[in-house]
This record gives C-alpha cells, structure tokens and sequence, in this order.
C-alpha cells in the first residue's frame, strides 16, 4: 500500500509505503521538504510501530500540535512583537470535563471556555495596567491580551480553526508595541 | 493536503505512532542501522478502548494549581496549568506507581507513591524524591477518583524544597488520558525511551559538570528482532550538541544488554569519539528501565592540554517509555 500526500503551505512532500499492517506498520517513508537551505530529501524504513492505545474521556483531552497561519495582522506586526503565534508552531494542552473545557498554550497562555462535540470555543484574557505593566529590564511583557480560539476536530483527530487576538505590551527590546491578528488553525494533530 | 475521502470506520479509531529510520539521514556521530521488528502476527484490533475500571495503567493529567505558598517573598503563580503522569500498579497497601512531573525543574522528577484506597472510591496517593542534596520533590496528598467524564478527577498538594527555599502548590485534578500498562515480562523493548542517570565515577578529565553525582539525561532509542536490539543513545553531557550513538546487543531473562562501536565525529572541537562500551539493564516493577552504563570519549577543548579524554560510569535511575 502506498499513500501519499504533500503540504503545500508547508513545503513538504511524503510518500509512505507499507509492506505489512498488522500490530505494527512495515514499510518505507520517502519525504521531501523545502526549507530555507534549498529541498531536502530523505529515505527511511520504519524501524517499529504501536498501535496508538490511549483512551481519551472526552472528545478535546490531550496535547494538540501543528501550525497556525497569521493571514491578517495591524499594528506592529513585526517579528518579535507578537506573543500568539511566535514561531507558527502550536503546542497545546486540552483538558475537558463534558462541557467544560482549558488550555495551556507552550507559550504559557492560559485559555479556557466551552466544548460541544466536534467544536470548540476558548479565550484568554490579560489586563496588567501601571505599575505592573512596565517596560521589563530583561525581555518582554505582554500586557494587554484578548484572544479567541474557535475550532473542530475531523475524524482523523485534526482540528481546524481560527485563532483571533488583540495583543499590547513591551516587545524583547522593551519597546512599546500593539496589534491585532487574525491566523487559522491548520490541522493541529492530536500527540499522544 | 486536506483529505476529504471518508475513512473507514475501522482506521477513524486507529492511530499509529511509528519511529522512522533514515536511510540519508546523517547521524552527527556516526551512523546505526537498527533493525526491524518481527512482523505482527496479531490482527489489528476493532475494539474502541474505553476507560478501565481500574486504577491500574498510565495516566497522562491535567490540573490546575489553585494556591502556592513561598517561605521568601517572591511571586508564586496560582491558577496555572500543570500536567503530570502517574503510572500506577497493584502492590503495597493497595497500589503502587511513580508520579512524573517536569514542572519547574531543570530534569523530570519521578517520584515514587504509594496509594491506598479510600471508602469512597479514590485513592490517596504519596510520596516523596530527593533529587539531590538541595532538592526534594514530595506529593504530600494526590486524591484522585476514576471519573466516567473526565478520566481522573481530585485535588493533590505539591511540596517542592530547592535550595532552602520552599514552595507548596495545592491543585485540583481536573482530566487524565489512560494508556493500558504494558506487560512486564517478555516485552518488546522497541520505542523511544527517555530518563535520567546519574555519575558514580569519571576517570580522565572530569570537570565540574561531569563529577560523581552529577545527573545526566539520557535517550534510547530501541529496535528489536526476537532478542536481538539496536538502536541509538543520546546523552546531555555529549559535547556534540544532540549527536546519537549507535549500540546494538541482546534480550535475555529480562535484562538487556549493550554496547556499541567506538566512532569518530570529524569536528574541531567537542567530543571526537563516542563509546558506549557497556549498558546492563532491566525492568522495574513499573516497567521502567533501570541499570548501568560506562561511556568513554575523546574530547577536544578549548584550553591546554586541548586533547583530553574521559570515561564515565552512570547508573540509569529511570528510563520511562516516550
């Protein structure tokens, strides 16, 4: 069996080709990804795989991954600014108990709000005034932050969405900064 | 590529965590070809897994720290997110497991507990870690109870004393993922490993940072073939920044056994050979692995006499499977 498929947003080509499956997976992997240092092409054999077993109580629990796309930005969007979506890579952490759902984004934003079946809808909010928000001696501060998460999950337990925010605060540099954004969710995959 | 076709029924409820090995990939310390598993004899299984009706297995946990208390005045964040692991079995007063947790600390701690079960339902877990001479980790109460909705649900305390300083974190237990607990006996060792060893001798060139009692964390990497193994270790005190060394060895009577080939690393300065000469180990009854390793390397470093050399005895305090 041989499936492939290709991430155009990503630059990533794969091609997955399977020999046995079974308890475990057989095969080869072949991918190819364009990255700032030209295309990058790599051949491997799947040295083992599980079965994934983990049993999830609700339908949002456990650790998300993947990417978000900024598509909007005003203000000062510069790099550095912007304390959501610093690198497009997203790592999160549901926990939900029936309707009820919070979250930990890795960046250390705290998020809570409601889940119903396949949809989910979460926010966060920070109001640090003077004098405790106040240009940092070392790094940044985000004083202001009012973000929006809304998604769904697929039945291959990815989860599309879009993420809105409104961010202020001092950058690394201890600058002064404010924007507002705008990013969609672009199948974050469930990590057991 | 956003997949539109319907899936089966069968493969929505199936997913699959494989570990690949690159045939172009360039291993930073040399290169390792560890073989594949036996193939699968068993048939995929159809059946939705469903929350057990024991405490027995791997929970993965969220809570949310409700207070915190310092004996100094300094900030003490309340209302966070934490996530731990406990890992629990039969034995003792009722159960025995490790509480896993990466919070605030330089290295994952694993501490120990014992839980006994309550009348009404839950279990009081406890236990405490010292981590080294300055650091102590304890759960002083871990009360969880199986909860149809939420997995796990309770409230746990904290204690946590780093260099004289103290800090208690009082949370609720709000969710918990469970994964089965693998068995101990006569399992497959393939999959990635990752755990804490610490040095209990160096010979050679030694500096701070690689004397006894030092703690180094460790990765493995494990393909098994019947009782053949192969695979690749990583370990933080490398000077060749995240490089792997390549092993193979053997399975048998539930103790592994180790070792791999001296190699070369072509670079001006850091480790320039890589030796894993041994590593003994086996199971606990947790099915962490535990057990020893001597390592020994030649090093180019930045001061005279420039070309150094070292050799390293660690015992493995845990490795848990990734």
């Amino acid at each position: 069996m041989t499936l492939a498929g290709s991430s155009p947003s990503r630059n990533v080509d794969v091609q997955l080709t399977l020999t046995d499956i079974g308890a475990t997976l057989q095969g080869t992997v072949h991918y190819s990804v364009l990255g700032t240092d030209g295309q990058v092409v790599k051949d491997g054999r799947i040295l083992f795989a599980s079965r994934d077993s983990t049993v999830y109580p609700s339908r949002f629990e456990g650790q998300w991954v993947g990417f978000v796309t900024r598509t909007q930005c005003s203000g000062d969007c510069s790099e550095g600014n912007d304390p959501v979506l610093q690198s497009g890579g997203v790592r999160v952490v549901f926990s939900q108990s029936g309707g009820v759902i919070s979250g930990r984004m890795m960046n250390g934003i705290e998020l809570t709000g409601t889940a119903n079946g396949n949809t989910l809808h979460l926010s966060s909010r920070i109001a640090l005034d003077p004098p405790v928000c106040q240009r940092p001696w070392d790094g940044g501060m985000t004083c202001q932050l009012e973000l929006s998460v809304s998604g769904s999950a697929d039945t291959l337990d990815r989860l599309h969405g879009s993420v809105t925010y409104r961010a202020a605060g001092f950058n690394h540099n201890g600058r002064p900064y404010a924007l507002n954004a705008t990013g969609t969710l672009d199948g974050l995959a469930r990590w057991p | 590529m956003r997949r539109t076709t319907r899936q089966s029924g069968l493969w929505r409820t199936i997913r699959v965590m494989a570990f690949l090995v690159a045939y172009t990939m360039p291993l930073a310390c040399g290169s390792s070809s560890p073989t594949a598993p036996n193939p699968p004899s068993a048939p995929p299984s159809t059946t939705t897994p469903s929350l057990p009706a024991t405490f027995t297995g791997v929970w993965r946990a969220n809570a949310k720290a409700v207070t915190c208390t310092l004996r100094i005045p300094a900030p003490c964040e309340p209302e966070r997110s934490l996530t731990f692991v406990l890992r629990v079995t039969a034995g003792g007063p009722g159960y025995l497991g490790t509480f896993e947790i990466e919070e605030g600390l330089s290295l994952p701690v694993v501490i120990s507990v014992i839980g006994e079960s309550q009348p009404d339902g839950s279990v009081l877990f406890m236990g405490a870690h010292g981590v080294s001479r300055d650091v102590m980790v304890a759960v002083q109460r871990l009360l969880v109870k199986l909860d149809g909705a939420a997995g796990l649900s309770g409230d746990m305390e904290l204690r946590q004393l780093v260099t004289g300083t103290e800090r208690r974190t009082t949370g609720t237990v709000l969710s918990a993922s469970y994964q089965p607990m693998l068995p101990q006996s006569g399992t497959n060792l393939s999959g990635t490993w990752s755990g804490v060893s610490v040095i209990r001798a160096c010979s050679g060139y030694c500096p701070a940072y690689r004397t006894v009692g030092q703690q180094v964390r460790v990765s493995l990497t494990i393909g098994q073939s019947g009782t053949a193994l192969n695979g690749q270790m990583q370990l933080s005190i490398f000077s060749c920044s995240g490089c792997w060394v390549p092993f193979s060895g053997s399975m048998s009577d539930d103790r592994l056994t180790l070792s791999g080939p001296m190699i070369s690393r072509d670079s001006p300065s850091g480790d320039r050979t890589l030796h894993l000469e041994s590593l003994e180990g086996s199971l606990d009854y947790i099915s962490r692995l535990v057990g020893s390793f001597v390592y020994a390397a030649d090093s180019r470093i930045a001061i005279s006499p420039f070309n150094v050399s070292y050799r390293l005895e660690c015992e493995i305090l845990w490795l848990k499977r990734d």
